[in-house]
């Protein structure tokens, strides 16, 4: 497996513990606010801001050869 | 004019406004099933983007989710946290759907795993299984549009009335224009809806409460706690939320309709670029989900949690044409899903049902017209169960999403296991459906029935594929 491919299964598999509660529990549950949200929902937050730029990091380091199949755009 | 006048032009504007927007939008391409399921696979990065983000966002989220909030307080957040990781599978499985549609032709998700495997019978039941989700689902959009209107109007639409008008609308375009007509309006109803969605979401809790801190501030923290309540209430547990957000992230991008874009992508960058953009539509639920805690300790409360949006509009006194556009928001929700699920159900019906699984010809332009008519009997049936299910909005969709979570072990078999083959992904899909819907009967647990039905197919589909002697021309056709 190429590094850019664990990488991004090492974050996937992250978010995917982390949001449905199985690791960071207790920072999820904590009490108080967070630039003015509940810690729950600035948690579940922080993943959709944080996963386009993983998302983005794991595209941008692969090679481009293969990626325009289909019409020209 | 009377305030309820207002509404109603505003409404009425933005119906005529989408039915132009959809008319025209199918200009341009082929008088095929091609053109007409798959834009003769031309759909460039903007149209995805709106296709994908509105197609997902729906009634649900612009009632079901202040609701869930009003109602739940923190479980709310779970749909937020399924839409973060349910789009991620398509980054790989999109583009390789899209390539093998390019090669041989493949128009819906049944017909790719039914041919990547060479079994036939696979795509009569996931066409069985696709249905069965879809007709709760365009159900829930519909009763959604039909809310909002008695709501609007003091019962004087009935939900009924209100729910036919709009999806005689939806009919129409969706009818002429094909997938373009809905790539086109869920484009316009897309953005209408962030803007609104980030309008109210900032508006509501200021009004009512002077800022989203302060509102939170006043909301018990238990309330605010994950995971929340329970739909009946009750403390949820954990089981039950993560069971939940991991089922529906499952069968997020396995949606047939969703899926189905991938085959009317110009190109492959213009999948990533899609999914790499697309949590950022899922952003927008944060204001939505303000809406509903905003309506928190607000006398008088809505009747029904679902209503807790339009109720609070009406409450405020806001003037009558604002009203309306947040109306039309509302319906745009609605109608942006249930323009999709429709088309697509109506192709599954034909692709799958009538050529694939019946072994059938016809000519593209026989295809297109069987296609359009079957447009008006799933509308109607949905329309029955929209009528008839008295469920909550997301009770109702929680069930659509059981199995719909089924087809994702089959696909990523097809897509991307060398030994996999045709009958053991039947197996899985139909154990895995039963066992999902024969949960809730059997167990008394929280944990959402999708799960040991994930659990059943992905076990039935690697052992009755390793069964399977090498060779034995069931497999994968592409590593044979």
């Amino acid at each position: 497996m190429r590094v850019r491919d664990a990488l991004f299964l090492g974050y996937a598999i992250l978010a995917v513990l982390g949001l449905t509660g199985v690791l960071f529990r207790g920072v999820a549950t904590a009490d108080g606010l967070v630039l003015g949200l509940p810690i729950g929902l600035a948690w579940v937050t922080a993943w959709a801001v944080a996963t386009p730029f993983a998302l983005w990091a794991h595209w941008a380091a692969g090679p481009r050869a293969n990626e325009d199949e289909g019409r020209p755009e | 004019m009377s305030d309820e006048t207002w509404i109603l032009v505003v409404v009425g504007a933005y119906l005529a406004l989408s039915l132009a927007v959809g008319w025209r939008g199918g200009r341009g391409t082929s008088d095929s099933a091609t053109g007409y399921v798959a834009a003769d696979r031309s759909m460039g990065g903007v149209l995805m983007y709106f296709i994908t983000g509105a197609t997902i966002f729906s009634a649900f989220a612009f009632l079901g989710a202040p609701g869930r909030a009003f109602s739940t307080g923190a479980a709310a957040f779970h749909i937020v946290a399924f839409g973060v990781i349910g789009f991620l599978p398509f980054y790989w499985t999109g583009p390789r759907a899209a390539r093998l549609g390019r090669e041989r032709g493949y128009i819906t998700q049944a017909e790719l795993v039914a041919g990547e495997l060479r079994f036939r019978p696979l795509a009569p039941v996931m066409a069985v299984v696709s249905l069965l989700a879809f007709v709760p689902y365009l159900a829930l959009q519909m009763r959604g549009a039909g809310h909002v209107l008695e709501v609007l109007t003091d019962g004087r639409i009935s939900v009924e009335v209100g729910a036919a008008a709009v999806y005689g609308v939806v009919l129409a375009y969706v009818w002429h224009s094909g997938v373009m007509g809905v790539g086109w309006t869920n484009t316009l109803q897309g953005a209408f809806m962030m803007v609104l969605a980030w309008v109210l979401g900032l508006y509501l809790p200021h009004a009512l409460h002077g800022g989203v801190g302060p509102m939170f501030s006043k909301i018990d923290p238990e309330f605010l706690r994950l995971p929340g309540l329970a739909s009946n209430g009750e403390p949820w547990s954990w089981l039950g939320y993560g069971s939940s957000v991991f089922v529906m992230a499952v069968g997020f991008s396995f949606w047939p309709h969703l899926f189905q874009k991938a085959f009317a992508a110009r190109s492959d960058r213009v999948i990533r670029r899609t999914v790499v953009l697309y949590p950022t539509f899922q952003l927008f639920l944060v204001p939505i989900l303000l809406i509903g805690f905003a309506g928190v300790g607000f006398e008088p409360p809505p009747s029904q949690a679902d209503q807790v949006l339009p109720h609070l509009l009406l409450q405020l006194e806001l003037p009558a044409a604002l009203v309306g556009l947040f109306c039309a928001g509302a319906l745009a929700a609605s109608m942006s899903s249930g323009d999709a699920i429709l088309h697509s159900a109506a192709s599954i019906v034909v692709r799958d049902g009538w050529i694939v699984a019946g072994g059938r010809t016809l000519t593209p332009h026989a295809e297109r017209s069987a296609v359009r008519l079957c447009l008006l009997p799933i509308l109607v049936l949905s329309y029955v169960t929209a009528t008839t299910f008295h469920e909550d909005l997301v009770g109702l969709l929680a069930y659509a999403y059981g199995p719909v979570g089924q087809l994702a072990p089959p696909v990523l078999a097809a897509l991307f296991w060398r030994r996999a083959t045709g009958p053991a992904a039947l197996a899985g899909l139909v154990l895995g459906s039963a066992t999902t819907l024969a949960w809730p009967h059997l167990v008394t647990s929280d944990v959402h029935p999708g799960l040991p039905g994930l659990a059943v197919n992905a076990a039935a589909i690697v052992l009755v594929s390793l069964a399977a002697p090498r060779g034995s021309g069931s497999e994968n056709p592409r590593n044979a």
